[in-house]
């Protein structure tokens, strides 16, 4: 039996390991490890409640704007506010903006560069698409990364016509780069490679929130559950998070324990895994391009077409919510909080579903709960011994004499994994979230 | 390689007109010199440790130099967790960092976790042996010409380092010496302060005029609060209670007054925006006490009166740590140097929000 350990320093956010024990030429067994952590939710306790918003964002640039989102959300849940609808559209905007950077730039900065061995024109295209990205954020959000625009009750920023002209420009070429770069570049890989629509299946079971919403109408992405079936609601109080495999004990962290080999625990829904991401959002959506592929939307490649298709999707949504903003008319209004009660928000975030829940007890954080994308999709495996999605990818895979790792690493990041996001975070109150029912 | 003299770059790098950052400076130069000079482009080398990888999305929105030219023709990026392409493996890293002794510059992003031996930020794990990033940038550290520390959290532990760190999380400071670290704070930090404050080691071969906290002065001499866009509302007494509001927004929790940095003239992603002008509060987060000391956020200063203050980095600093050692909080700074703290009992932030 050989052991292949997969450890590129580099083209992963955050440090991420992948060992797998290849028997007659077959992954036979597979972990996936995070290996650092920052703990904010222990971070946040004893804070402002306000404190969560500044904090959320620098858990990960790459979806800055969805967890300061989620974050905000969950404190109007706690107020019982809503964001007016200038505000609902820019925080739309944004989100959407962060979508697509997310997407490109897994795609060039990450992924690409396992199939192509050097970075071509097509690659500097798209950093000059996300530098135009970046300051489409920076339009509405302040800057990017990490502005401070996005509050609860709206965001900061007045809707006037020349920014809406500003970000309207940018779009269009971002578009057109999805089009005539992008997604050509995405199925000329399918031409190129068309075994990589057989491999990296995983645990087929797939998980989403419903995303990118503005009241009054159903979310851009749906709320639901794929198995055999689709279960067209999410319930909080199904999720579970299981530590046997992860560095912590008691909800306290323990690097030395003995067995873990992740910092990265187990998520799981109605203790069943769940890949979460552009795939789960696209078949739940029942999106022709997607579904279409069959069997093979679960496929290294077909999460790679699903985050490409999604792309364009939401570019082309973000027009017409362009044409919702109201210059002159408010995006924020005033917030009181309580000084004690919970709130929280089920979102999607570019990776996959976004969780956080916040407890304020005397003004002050009680406790504060997040559940990153990348947490489930890079989860270690659980108390049962099922695998993580991940892991369930690799696992009897066929991989040629010589290339294990480049075979392996494919499917890695195929998943657009963020190490960054999931090893840094924990849950420090026991197995449940919380009970709180979220319909779909 | 002195074709251009120090105080003629740091003036250029000081943006003489809001928006334009480093284009007046010619940057191109500092490539054709580093090619005619005959090691060739100078060697970067860039870690990333307990981070978010804002301060590399932060170098990507340079709008000049653009990522391709940094890249392609001023430096020799041999290793970056997301721009270099080629997957290197540790023991290629340290043969890289061996190869190029005393001559490489480390950048270094996100903090140091350094507890337990550094096992809350491994980069590398097996039976044999588990190496962390403390190992890492301590072995590398050692080799570097210079050190860039790029981000609050490199520089002073930032997030990363905020209570209760279980990690230890620590900035470049706390382990390598200080005369090799050049701190350039921010989170993130603007794209120019990572480019200026890199082309001026490279260029000049040693560091800029440095504050007491390290940080290169062109960057992070001027207070937010004193240049800002909206000083006037604050003069006339017309605060912001609502985001979206005209006004200052000291009510709604700017922190402009202990702030650092050139945001006001230099602005966002290419001048497009920042955050007062977006409407949302300065964070202060360029401060070595940021965020520990520099919350609550959205909310006001208390008892702060900035008016007739006229202070410096250094100093305001400085009594920010005592204060902060005291646990009088960062937040009285300012009435502290008007002389208003120190006679009668401070009012506790969070009980005088507006």
């Amino acid at each position: 039996m050989v052991k292949v350990v997969i450890n590129p320093l580099n083209r992963f956010r955050g440090s991420l390991q992948v060992e797998v024990d290849i028997a007659e030429g077959r992954v036979v067994e597979a972990r996936c490890g995070g290996l650092s952590y920052r703990g904010f939710e222990e971070m946040l306790v004893g804070r402002d409640p306000w404190d969560s918003l500044m904090f959320a964002a620098r858990i990960c640039s790459e979806e800055s704007v969805a967890h300061t989102l989620a974050a905000a959300l969950a404190l109007e849940k706690l107020a019982g506010y809503k964001a007016p609808p200038n505000g609902q559209v820019m925080r739309n905007l944004l989100l959407g903006t962060e979508f697509l950077r997310a997407h490109i730039g897994h795609f060039y900065l990450e992924a690409l560069g396992d199939f192509v061995p050097q970075p071509g024109e097509n690659y500097w295209e798209a950093m000059d698409i996300l530098r135009l990205l970046g300051e489409m954020i920076a339009l509405f959000g302040g800057r990017h990364p990490h502005g401070s625009a996005i509050v609860p009750g709206g965001v900061a920023e007045v809707v006037d016509s020349q920014k809406v002209i500003n970000f309207e420009g940018r779009l269009h070429k971002v578009l057109l780069f999805i089009e005539k770069t992008y997604l050509p570049n995405l199925y000329a890989l399918k031409v190129k490679y068309p075994q990589y629509l057989n491999i990296g299946r995983g645990c087929q079971n797939l998980l989403a929130a419903e995303g990118l919403v503005l009241e009054g109408k159903p979310g851009l992405f749906l709320a639901g559950r794929l198995r055999t079936s689709l279960e067209p609601k999410v319930d909080t109080a199904e999720i579970t998070e299981d530590e046997k495999f992860a560095w912590f004990q008691e909800e306290e962290a323990h690097p030395e324990k003995e067995g873990a080999y992740s910092w990265i625990k187990a998520p799981r829904y109605d203790n069943q895994v769940y890949e979460v991401g552009s795939l789960a959002r696209m078949m739940i959506k029942k999106h022709s391009k997607v579904t279409g592929l069959g069997l093979g939307a679960y496929s290294l490649l077909g999460r790679h077409l699903a985050r490409g298709e999604e792309a364009l999707l939401i570019g082309k949504e973000m027009l017409q919510w362009l044409t919702l903003l109201k210059p002159g008319e408010p995006g924020a209004k005033a917030v009181t909080l309580p000084d004690k009660g919970e709130g929280f928000a089920l979102i999607e975030a570019p990776g996959g579903m976004l969780y956080h829940r916040i407890e304020v007890k005397r003004g002050l954080i009680q406790r504060y709960q997040i559940i990153t994308p990348s947490t489930w999709n890079l989860s270690s495996r659980d108390s049962s011994n099922q695998l993580g999605p991940v892991e369930q990818a690799l696992l009897g895979l066929t991989v040629p004499v010589g290339q294990e790792a480049l075979e392996a690493a494919r499917i890695v990041s195929s998943f657009a994994p963020c190490a960054g996001c999931a090893a840094h975070l924990i849950t420090l109150d026991g197995p449940r979230v919380h009970p709180y029912k979220v319909e779909g | 390689m002195r074709y251009l003299s120090r105080r003629k770059f740091i003036k250029l790098c000081s943006a003489g007109a809001a928006g334009l950052g480093l284009a007046q400076t010619p940057l191109p130069s500092v490539a054709a010199a580093f090619t005619a000079a005959s090691r060739g482009k100078p060697v970067v080398l860039w870690l990333q440790g307990a981070a978010c990888s804002g301060c590399t999305s932060s170098l990507m929105n340079s709008t000049y130099p653009q990522l391709k030219q940094l890249l392609q023709d001023i430096v020799e990026m041999r290793f970056h967790p997301q721009l270099v392409s080629t997957q290197l493996t540790l023991e290629a890293l340290l043969q890289v960092a061996q190869e190029h002794r005393g001559r490489y510059i480390l950048v270094l992003e996100g903090a140091i976790p350094t507890a337990k031996g550094g096992v809350y930020g491994l980069i590398h794990r097996t039976e044999q042996r588990t190496s962390s990033f403390l190992d890492v940038v301590q072995t590398l550290g050692q080799g570097a010409k210079f050190i860039l520390a790029a981000g609050t959290c490199a520089a002073y532990g930032g997030i990363a380092a905020a209570q209760p760190n279980p990690g230890d999380c620590v900035g470049a400071n706390n382990l390598l010496p200080a005369d090799k670290v050049l701190n350039v704070p921010g989170c993130p930090p603007h794209p120019d302060w990572l480019i200026g404050s890199l082309a001026h080691v490279l260029m000049y071969g040693e560091m800029p005029e440095r504050d007491d906290f390290g940080r290169a002065r062109v960057f992070y001499e001027g207070v937010v609060h004193d240049n800002c866009p909206r000083r006037q509302y604050f003069d006339n007494s017309n605060f912001a209670l609502v985001f979206g509001e005209p006004g200052c927004l000291l009510e709604v929790g700017c922190r402009g007054p202990m702030a650092f940095a050139d945001c006001y003239n230099r602005q966002w992603n290419g001048g497009q925006n920042w955050c007062i002008r977006s409407g949302g509060p300065c964070l202060t987060c360029t401060h070595p006490n940021f965020p520990d000391g520099t919350t609550p956020v959205f909310k006001r200063m208390p008892n702060v009166s900035v008016l007739g203050i006229t202070t410096t980095a250094d100093t305001i600093g400085k009594v920010a740590a005592a204060a902060t050692a005291l646990g009088v909080g960062i937040h009285l700074v300012g009435s502290y140097l008007a002389g208003r703290i120190g006679t009668k009992v401070p009012v506790k932030g969070g009980e005088n929000h507006g």
